[in-house]
């Protein structure tokens, strides 16, 4: 297949980059469409919109075909030689998973989402959706700090107008709470990345990286750097105590929005960034612990809240700070299993939650109040809709046979000999998990319908044919989850190695690094 | 029989066939809201179709097994089939393996063959009921989750069944979710149910910490390097699973709800199958267990105490399906004493009967079920179908239900030559001998000798004996005989089971009768002894030499042993008869209230309103006000977010003196940006 797709031209020289900018010049394209008011031009921005996403969606596919296993491919051109910076794009194997699922995420959720659900501004919303996607897949794409730095806030911009202008009534606050946190958070990593740049004298994902294994930072910096990284990245993944914006966005914002704070960009910078950067930093057993122990109170706190919420779409939204937490368990572990383990519940946090938001949607359609006191019955009139709700929430719940088991499993088994009193309190959320689910799964599908309310459709052709994409990747990954493990085992193992072979180098006294730099 | 990649296809075949038959029943049962129907029932052509499908993969399926199961009879002493990886990550590898031994295929009859004639009962069962495809669909899941639970080769594999027959019974539980009680009772199941898979995914990873793999023969070959704190930590880990699927204490809690199934699901999934799980469990891994002596002894106590507290509570029951729900729950507890005295014969011995005679008690309360139900419904009558009082004198109108009900209520109450006799003799036998003289007597629980807790263990078991015989000798008294209570142009409604349900029942009373000669003991040779011992014999002989030892019983003492049994057992059933006054009883609207030592049984000692107030409660009430109200909205958004939005604009109104507005506080943010920036810079330059 690989060969066969390399015969025909596609490599990763233009894939990389094409990738990235196919959504970028397609967004500046659909602005530019012209705003007659009325249904066309919001049907012309919705049908390219669909194609360009496909095209983009089909092309991470054939990424992910022609890269080898084990494999690493880059493109690079100049950017600004007075930085050492490069618009440097890459493919390895823990970025290509988040790739392919970010470019079929936001194209199944613009299908989903009709076209007769957003009403106003229809085209701007087009342009926004397609500038967020290039901001995503940039992130993963990045192999330079400055081109990382450049689409996390690339990805910043759209979310708070797509929250606050496409939102519910209470969106633009909602969208407000997210900016202060994330730009906050943006703000200190750019401090840090500065620092990393002018110390390594390049912003390369190599020359950093380099940097950090010869001439590692001195640990006072290594600790504010990793500490500013760390924030910027927790933050945005939504780990308490920073997280109280998230249920906020993700239940008034619309459903693409709570679909994309799904793709789990935080984790991933810390991951590939944070701590091969500041590796005796990282893997200081202090900070171990304190990271550790966040993700275990995240499990429980946010498990224990997500019992008491009004709506199902609140409940989804503190269940993945829950699933969070396990994250942040699985790397600060950083043991292969637990490291793969954590890339899958990130994956995982795409698609379970991701659909469980879409679903959500196509319900809000139907019922505008969707509070659980106003709720209950809906499985006689959508059996659907229903079968639909409970197969996600079991695989949230971590239901062997699903995605989310494979995740959780590998998490807590890789990071039991380093934390076996952590992983037992963590595991204590997977009987959480069962119980606010499926509560909120009882309040909504069963009992009987509120009087007096109308028989709800059920899932018409579209909403379906979307939903079963999501039922393959949940029970395909769930299944055989071994052609993703495959793609990230030479990539965890040689982060793993590297991380540990360069914290064991002690780090040198700030006077060495200062010398360094000058 | 097979050559060995045929039988790897038949290993296969076997769980994927009902796997199969959900997957078309439950596209079918989307047929009507797809097409716009709103019908009451389904329609009959379509019910054939789904009848075929649903008992038809449960026929090939036992047929397979039965070939299997001769295979396995010979030479061979287990077959395995491996498709590939499943999960591998570093170190970790779990393989998609099956693995069917002896004990394995034993259990794989009783699931496919009792599975199904509870198919076939339900044909007639269900007919009425607009979810029938949907009923057939979650039927064939569970049978499905069920033979991978017990064919599995790695804990990982059988996890997959062992949860999915969760998911099976919480969906048949709340099969009739119109009413919210049952949704609930199915979600109790399930989240019971994690508690104790929380115990069995540590005992996984304190597994793979220490010996790197999950394979059931592997565990067995490696167990030797393990401590005995850890042996035992495993084990208990593992038995804290097998009490949720099991239903032990203090985790059975949820299996008395789930009678709010239909019944035939309470006969398959409730008495026969899926809770004796927790019984495999530990018989598969009976070599690990045999290192852990304390581990052995706690689940012998916990067997004892919970069969002693679901008899007690089973005599105070009025609905009759949670009569026979405690009555399992008690048998359940047999089990375990079984197991952990390691006597593991005497334990699948007392499982293979017990699914036949309880399976026969819950289709036969079915088919009582379903005869008051009609009647009832035919007279305009709005009382309770299942309970007791409302019955009485069912004998007249049901005589082949309540024939066949004796048989089993005879058997489980120990009378002899009955299947129940058999097996309940073996345990008890087991227990005794191993307190007299083995190595477990000769190990400690704490402070208390093996041999003390063993004693005690027996007695528990010789007293739920005659319970037993009393709380079914009144579940019979109360239904079948004196006069019915419910007035005469109900009765006359009364009719007994159709044909479909009655043939099932009929070949479980066959089965009860000559169940007992699956394992005769030497002492009553009246047909080869000793069947099943010599057939377990490869998987769980030297576990149980290790926790027995080899002595015999003296044959003296074995009569003796066997005489109490019986008369425990006579005595129960002559104590019901003398004591119960079926004749004072009134339907259940005219019956007084409960009081005293009643109200207490009745009502289970109030474990669930206990835990209600003292654990759930507490626990959602302190989640909304303490950590979501207080913390996420009061702390950090009311204070935290809120203030430092404030001080964002405030920051923002004097910088532009303008406009006050969100786009202001944006400009001030890359501003603030722009500053650091130069610093940093500023002072490196300075350097």
């Amino acid at each position: 297949m690989n060969t066969m797709l390399a015969a025909i031209g596609f490599a990763p020289g233009w894939l990389l980059p094409g990738i990235f900018a196919l959504p970028l010049v397609g967004s500046i394209a659909v602005w530019l469409l012209p705003r007659a008011a009325g249904d066309t031009d919001a049907r012309l921005a919705r049908t390219i919109t669909i194609g360009l996403l496909s095209v983009t969606a089909i092309l991470t596919l054939a990424l992910w075909l022609v890269v080898p296993n084990g494999s690493t491919e880059q493109v690079d051109y100049p950017w600004i030689d007075e930085f050492g910076a490069r618009i440097r794009f890459a493919a390895t194997g823990i970025s290509l998973p988040m790739i392919v699922l970010t470019a079929w995420l936001m194209l199944l959720s613009v299908i989903a989402t009709d076209r007769a659900a957003i009403t106003h501004r229809a085209v701007s919303y087009y342009a926004l959706i397609l500038l967020l996607t290039a901001g995503i897949l940039g992130i993963f794409l990045a192999a330079d700090l400055l081109l990382f730095y450049l689409c996390w806030e690339l990805m910043l911009v759209p979310l708070y107008f797509l929250i606050g202008v496409w939102g519910s009534g209470r969106g633009p606050a909602a969208g407000t709470t997210f900016f202060i946190y994330t730009m906050l958070g943006s703000l200190l990593m750019l401090v840090a990345v500065i620092v990393v740049a002018s110390a390594a004298g390049g912003t390369t994902y190599d020359t950093v990286r380099t940097m950090a294994t010869n001439q590692p930072m001195s640990m006072t910096a290594q600790a504010f750097c990793f500490f500013a990284f760390a924030a910027a990245f927790l933050v945005k993944s939504a780990l308490i105590p920073f997280h109280t914006w998230l249920p906020d966005a993700q239940s008034e914002g619309p459903p693409i929005a709570a679909v994309a704070l799904g793709i789990k960009v935080g984790t991933y910078g810390l991951m590939v960034l944070a701590y091969p950067l500041f590796p005796s930093a990282a893997l200081h057993p202090v900070t171990r612990m304190i990271l550790a122990s966040l993700g275990v109170v995240g499990v429980l706190y946010g498990s224990l809240v997500a019992l008491v919420q009004p709506d199902f779409r609140r409940v989804i939204s503190y269940a993945s700070i829950a699933h969070l937490g396990f994250v942040v368990v699985g790397i600060s572990a950083f043991t292969a299993e637990s490291l793969q383990g954590a890339v899958i519940v990130m994956v995982n946090a795409g698609i379970t939650t991701g659909g469980m938001f879409l679903l959500l949607g196509m319900l809000r359609k139907r019922i505008s109040d969707d509070r659980f006191q106003s709720l209950g019955g809906l499985a006689k009139d959508m059996p659907m809709f229903g079968a639909l709700v409970v197969l996600f929430a079991l695989a949230n719940a971590g239901l062997p046979g699903t995605n989310g088991f494979v995740g959780e499993f590998l998490v807590l088994i890789g990071s039991f000999t380093h934390f076996p009193v952590l992983v037992l309190l963590a595991t204590i959320g997977v009987i959480l998990a069962a119980a606010y689910l499926l509560w909120a799964v009882q309040r909504m599908l069963f009992g009987q319908r509120p009087d007096g309310a109308p028989v709800a459709r059920d899932l018409n052709g579209l909403e379906a044919g979307v939903m079963a994409a999501f039922v393959l990747a949940i029970i395909g990954l769930g299944l055989a989850p071994a052609p993703v493990l495959d793609r990230l085992d030479d990539s965890v193992a040689s982060l793993v190695t590297r991380v540990n072979m360069s914290a064991i180098t002690a780090p040198p006294t700030a006077s060495a690094v200062e010398d360094a730099a000058r | 029989m097979f050559s060995s990649s045929s039988a790897s296809l038949v290993l296969w075949l076997i769980p994927l066939l009902p796997f199969a038959g959900f997957v078309v029943n439950g596209l079918f049962s989307l047929v009507p809201s797809w097409r716009g129907e709103r019908v009451a029932s389904t329609p009959a052509g379509r019910r054939g179709i789904v009848s075929l499908v649903g008992v038809g993969v449960m026929v090939l399926a036992f047929a397979l097994t039965i070939a299997l199961a001769m295979q396995l009879g010979g030479d061979d002493t287990a077959i395995d089939s491996t498709l590939g990886v499943w999960m591998h990550a570093g170190s970790f590898s779990v393989d998609w393996a099956l693995r069917v031994d002896r004990l394995s295929v034993l259990m794989m009859l009783v699931i496919t063959g009792v599975g199904s004639l509870i198919h076939i009962y339900s044909v007639g069962y269900m007919a009425d009921d607009a979810g029938f495809a949907r009923y057939f669909a979650y039927l064939n899941l569970f049978v499905g989750f069920m033979l991978m639970l017990v064919m599995g080769a790695n804990l990982p594999v059988l996890f997959i069944g062992w949860e999915g027959v969760g998911l099976a019974s919480y969906l048949l539980i709340g099969f009739w979710f119109g009413d919210t009680a049952n949704a609930v009772a199915g979600k109790k199941a399930f989240v019971v149910n994690r508690i104790g898979d929380f115990g069995l995914l540590l005992a996984m990873f304190i597994l793979f910490a220490n010996i790197g793999s999950l394979d059931f023969a592997e565990i067995a070959r490696q167990h030797a390097v393990l401590s005995t704190p850890l042996v035992t930590a495993i084990c208990l880990f593992m038995f804290l699973g097998c009490a949720g699927k099991s239903a032990q204490l203090p985790l059975y809690v949820w299996l008395p709800d789930a009678m709010a199934g239909p019944t035939p699901v309470s006969a398959l999934i409730h008495a026969a199958t899926m809770v004796t799980a927790g019984i495999y469990l530990i018989v598969r891994n009976a070599t690990l267990f045999s290192a852990a002596p304390v581990a052995c002894l706690v689940i012998v106590l916990v067997g004892a105490l919970t069969a002693l507290w679901a008899a007690t509570v089973g005599l105070k029951q009025l609905d009759i399906k949670k009569v026979l729900a405690y009555s399992t729950i008690s048998q359940l507890g047999y089990m375990f004493v079984a197991v952990g005295a390691g006597a593991y014969t005497a334990a699948m011995f007392h499982l293979v009967t017990h699914a036949f005679f309880k399976a026969l008690l819950f289709l036969g309360a079915g088919a009582v079920i379903h005869g008051m139900h009609h009647a009832l419904h035919a007279t305009h009558r709005h009382d309770d179908a299942q309970d007791m009082r409302n019955m009485g004198g069912l004998m007249r109108r049901m005589p082949a239900t309540g024939t066949l009900m004796w048989i089993a209520t005879l058997a489980i109450a120990g009378i002899p030559p009955l299947a129940g006799f058999f097996s309940k003799d073996a345990i008890l036998s087991a227990i005794a001998e191993r307190a007299m003289e083995s190595p477990l007597a000769e190990s400690s629980l704490g402070p208390v000798p093996g041999r003390v807790v063993l004693w005690f263990a027996y007695a528990l078991a010789v007293v739920t004996a005659f319970l037993t015989a009393i709380y079914m000798t009144r579940l019979m008294r109360y239904s079948f005989h004196g006069t019915f209570r419910s007035g005469a142009d109900v009765e006359a409604e009364v009719h007994d089971a159709p044909w479909m349900l009655r043939g099932p029942l009929v070949a479980l009373g066959a089965l009860t009768l000559i169940g007992g000669w699956l394992q005769l003991p030497e002492v009553l040779p009246v047909g080869r002894t000793g069947l099943l011992e010599t057939w377990l014999a490869p998987i769980t002989g030297s576990a149980t030499t290790l926790l027995a030892g080899t002595g015999h019983l003296a044959h003296n003492t074995e009569y003796l042993l066997i005489g109490i049994a019986v008369a425990v057992a006579v005595a129960g059933i002559a104590t019901a008869f003398v004591l119960l006054k079926p004749a004072s009883l009134t339907t259940k609207d005219a019956a007084p209230a409960e009081t005293g030592i009643g109200l207490v049984l009745a009502n289970d000692y109030f474990v669930d309103a206990a835990i209600e107030r003292g654990v759930v409660g507490p626990t959602v009430a302190a989640s909304r006000k303490v950590l979501w109200r207080g913390l996420d909205l009061g702390l950090i958004n009311g204070v935290l977010v809120q203030g430092s939005a404030q001080l964002f604009r405030v920051i923002s109104s004097i910088a532009s003196r303008a406009q006050v507005g969100f786009a202001g506080s944006y400009v001030w943010a890359i501003a603030l940006g722009a500053v650091a920036l130069i610093g940093v810079f500023t002072m490196r330059g300075g350097q």
